[in-house]
């Protein structure tokens, strides 16, 4: 069974309030402490709801202890804050979904996350918090947050209404169940263990990245083998100890093979004719074989190894390349057998910017739909055919939407 | 170009010439030269021929370029992920790549010995071709469009570099008596200004001059370059020109006059004036295949697509821009107050000032399609767009 979260609210204390879940996907309580709420879960079992408690969830669900999703807004001045590119910071569970998907596979995937005592929390983050988890294959644990956990409770007409997009959004996503099997798609791979003295590192390099729309590749270093290098352009190589040796031999294998590999100083030297074009002012970039070794000289920021990783493997390579996308995070998985894919698109802001979007989904894809958490159907796009990529002209996607291509 | 002269030498000449005189007179006998005007309605299999053919009527590509090495700034402003509507940004408010690569064709074909295409890109160091690429553009199109085309990142010191170059401007300068630039603005035989036509909301117009505010690396000229020393990136735009708000960092001489307006139109035309004056174009192409009409981007409230299908070429860039003005319902001659110029100085004036060329109609030799042939009345889109707003 796949379970539908939910945070029970602890102040909700009268049973009457499971009204509210009343013909709702809502199919899991969490409660705080089962003792206390004894009544109310015993009428919610009756209701047809399994009942846990945040410290024992269910057997085969792995859980994430994550961020409330949006951009990060500074109370002072009730504007967002900024991250390191002077763009708004983004607070999303994306990368944790992915790397949860790799490091617990065949698990259930839940999210729990609440804001900062001092987050300013605007309601449609809660349907932000839906898509941002659903889309990464994993399920938020519905939260409702200060206001709007008021406003529900009264039955406040704009709490209700943000409750009703919140659920649809739930069941958009229930009825795309099969999404959530594609796998993600990346030409990029992170090899760590992501973990330990490496944890920071690694993991922050794989949330700037994805909020730079550059898809990756997980690769867990202890299970890494020839096949796993297949398909991919560039390798990361984060980690602040050298390689064993098997790993330095497979990854150079990659890199003699045509691939272009990006080491950590703590790799090691590199030796070399220097590959051409212009000199990287923080990497050393070799030739190696038929590819390419750029070895760091400066490790300290991820954001910048992010941004730099994506010059010395070049915008040529973008899989994802968007225009006045603003906060928007994609997120490209392809469908077994690689006929079909899906880019989510997530709008980090929770509101529609003011510009069209246009975005070049590289592939071979000949069609493209787009669906919105608003629209029951798809909606059509005006798409232009460019070699090896489509370029999709979309509505606006005040929350979350998604291209499904056909090849 | 004299060849015995070094570039450095030449640039020097050129500005102590403008210095031998004062402005008003130089401004009587500022050079004119021809200037033509091509209908190009696509950026389709008419654009070479029409290119080419212009280049011929203005004295021909070869006497300008062969076995020279040339610089060409493009027109990127703004970021490469930012777009008006759907549309390219070539379409829009770039200069578009087909121009471009049209143009690096033919001057490979007239014999120029290296081409390198400059432009200083929204706020990175980032090699031009990965900025282009983000555009949409594919630069190994560009790159082979003539035997050896190099690109380069003008808003900061370079890959390779170790010293800015400076241009001295004649007669001290409208705002600053030097500006300190990229190398390769000095490191070229021929230096050609490659624009978009457009409305500019700060400086009213936005052609070959115009586009030469984006040589500025905002690593000394920037909002976050530092006091002291440039910094390796640049960070942010070229406010502080605009406002006054600070000074350029010190490797740079500040501006003149500390008292000067600190406001946008008066201080950005001078700044191009100057620009024009310390570092010459020899070339000057204006291209309003498509374009966009009421702001030089889509961050301009209430700019739209518009669609001249046309070219002006010159090699006098007060001349060809005073021709584009023309061909965009405007008078060149028009001054403060009046369209296109309602809140700033007219940037031509002020560079005929400096000795820069003439903006005289009467002394400019207009070749191919007459002026009113190719009228595209941006002053007519303006008029109504100021009439609609009078009326709230």
């Amino acid at each position: 069974m796949d379970f539908i979260p939910f945070e029970w609210p602890a102040e909700w204390t009268d049973p009457a309030a499971l009204d509210l879940l009343q013909g709702t996907p809502v199919n899991c309580l969490l409660l705080e402490d089962r003792s206390k709420l004894a009544a109310l879960a015993e009428r919610g079992e009756k209701q047809g709801l399994k009942i846990f408690t945040r410290n024992s969830p269910p057997a085969g669900v792995h859980i994430i202890k994550g961020v409330w999703p949006g951009i990060r807004m500074s109370r002072e001045q009730n504007t967002a804050s900024s991250g390191p590119t002077g763009a708004p910071w983004v607070d999303s569970n994306g990368w944790a979904l992915q790397l949860a998907r790799v490091q617990a596979p065949g698990k259930s995937l839940w999210v729990t996350a609440e804001p900062a005592k001092d987050q300013i929390v605007r309601p449609d983050t809660h349907v932000l918090a839906v898509a941002d988890a659903a889309s990464h294959g994993g399920a938020w644990a519905v939260y409702l947050a200060g206001d709007l956990r008021k406003g529900v409770a009264a039955r406040d007409s704009k709490a209700l209404d943000v409750w009703k997009r919140m659920l649809d959004a739930i069941r958009f996503f229930e009825q795309r169940k099969e999404w959530a099997a594609y796998e993600p798609h990346g030409i990029l791979g992170v090899v760590s263990d992501f973990s330990g003295g490496n944890e920071f590192m690694s993991t922050e390099i794989l949330n700037l990245t994805a909020r730079q729309n550059q898809p990756y590749q997980i690769l867990l270093k202890s299970k890494l083998t020839d096949a796993s290098l297949k398909g991919l352009e560039a390798v990361i190589y984060p980690d602040d100890e050298p390689p064993s040796e098997q790993l330095r031999k497979r990854l150079l294998a990659f890199a003699e093979a045509g691939g272009l590999l990006i080491v950590s100083p703590k790799w090691g030297d590199v030796t070399g004719e220097p590959a051409g074009g212009d000199p990287h002012p923080r990497f050393k970039v070799v030739k190696h074989g038929k590819g390419r070794i750029a070895l760091a000289t400066e490790f300290d920021d991820p954001f910048v190894v992010s941004c730099d990783a994506r010059i010395v493997m070049s915008h040529r390579h973008d899989l994802v390349r968007f225009w006045n996308a603003g906060s928007i995070v994609a997120y490209y998985t392809l469908a077994p057998g690689g006929k079909r894919a899906v880019v989510h698109m997530i709008n980090y802001a929770a509101r529609p910017g003011r510009d069209l979007i246009s975005c070049r989904i590289a592939g071979p894809w000949r069609s493209a739909r787009f669906w919105a958490l608003e629209k029951a159907g798809p909606v059509a796009v005006e798409t232009v055919r460019e070699r090896n990529a489509l370029e999709v002209h979309l509505p606006a996607i005040p929350v979350y939407g998604a291209v499904d291509l056909v090849a | 170009m004299k060849p015995n002269l070094s570039r450095r030498e030449w640039i020097a000449a050129a500005a102590g010439a403008c210095l031998a005189r004062p402005f008003e007179s130089r401004a009587s006998n500022a050079p004119g030269g021809i200037v033509s005007v091509a209908k190009c309605k696509s950026y389709g299999p008419e654009l070479l021929p029409t290119l080419e053919r212009m280049f011929d009527q203005i004295g021909g590509l070869g006497k300008l370029v062969k076995g020279k090495t040339v610089a060409i700034k493009i027109n990127m402003t703004g970021s490469p992920t930012y777009r008006l509507g759907y549309k390219p940004l070539g379409d829009t408010h770039y200069t578009s790549p087909q121009v471009i690569g049209a143009t690096v064709h033919l001057m490979g074909k007239a014999g120029a010995k290296c081409i390198r295409l400059l432009e200083s890109p929204w706020n990175t160091a980032d090699p031009l071709e990965e900025v282009m690429l983000q555009a949409n553009w594919e630069p190994a199109v560009l790159a082979s469009a003539a035997p050896r085309v190099e690109f380069e990142n003008t808003n900061y010191l370079g890959p390779r570099a170790k010293t800015y170059s400076r241009f001295p401007v004649p007669k001290g300068g409208h705002m600053f008596r030097e500006y300190v630039l990229n190398h390769s603005y000095e490191d070229c035989d021929v230096f050609v200004s490659l624009a978009k036509m457009k409305d500019h909301a700060t400086a009213g117009i936005t052609l070959s001059m115009k586009n030469c505010f984006g040589c500025t690396p905002c690593t000394i000229y920037g909002d976050g370059s530092p006091v002291d020393e440039p910094s390796p990136t640049p960070r942010g735009g070229r406010g502080p020109f605009h406002s006054g708000n600070r000074q350029p960092a010190r490797i740079a001489p500040p501006e003149n006059d500390p008292k000067s307006p600190r406001e946008g139109g008066y201080r950005v035309p001078r700044v191009v004036a100057d620009l024009v004056a310390a570092r010459p174009i020899h070339l000057a192409i204006v291209e309003g295949v498509e374009s966009m009409a009421a702001g030089e981007g889509p961050w301009n409230r209430g700019v739209h697509p518009v669609s001249p299908g046309v070219i002006v070429v010159g090699t006098n860039p007060v001349a060809t821009d005073a021709v584009s003005m023309a061909v965009m319902g405007y008078d060149p001659m028009a001054d403060r107050g009046t369209p296109p110029f309602e809140t700033c100085d007219n940037t031509l004036r002020l560079a005929e000032e400096l000795g820069a060329g003439t903006r005289d109609l009467n002394r400019i030799e207009v070749v191919g399609t007459p002026i009113q042939e190719a009228l595209f009345s941006y002053a007519e889109l303006r008029r109504k767009r100021n009439l609609a707003a009078r009326r709230g």
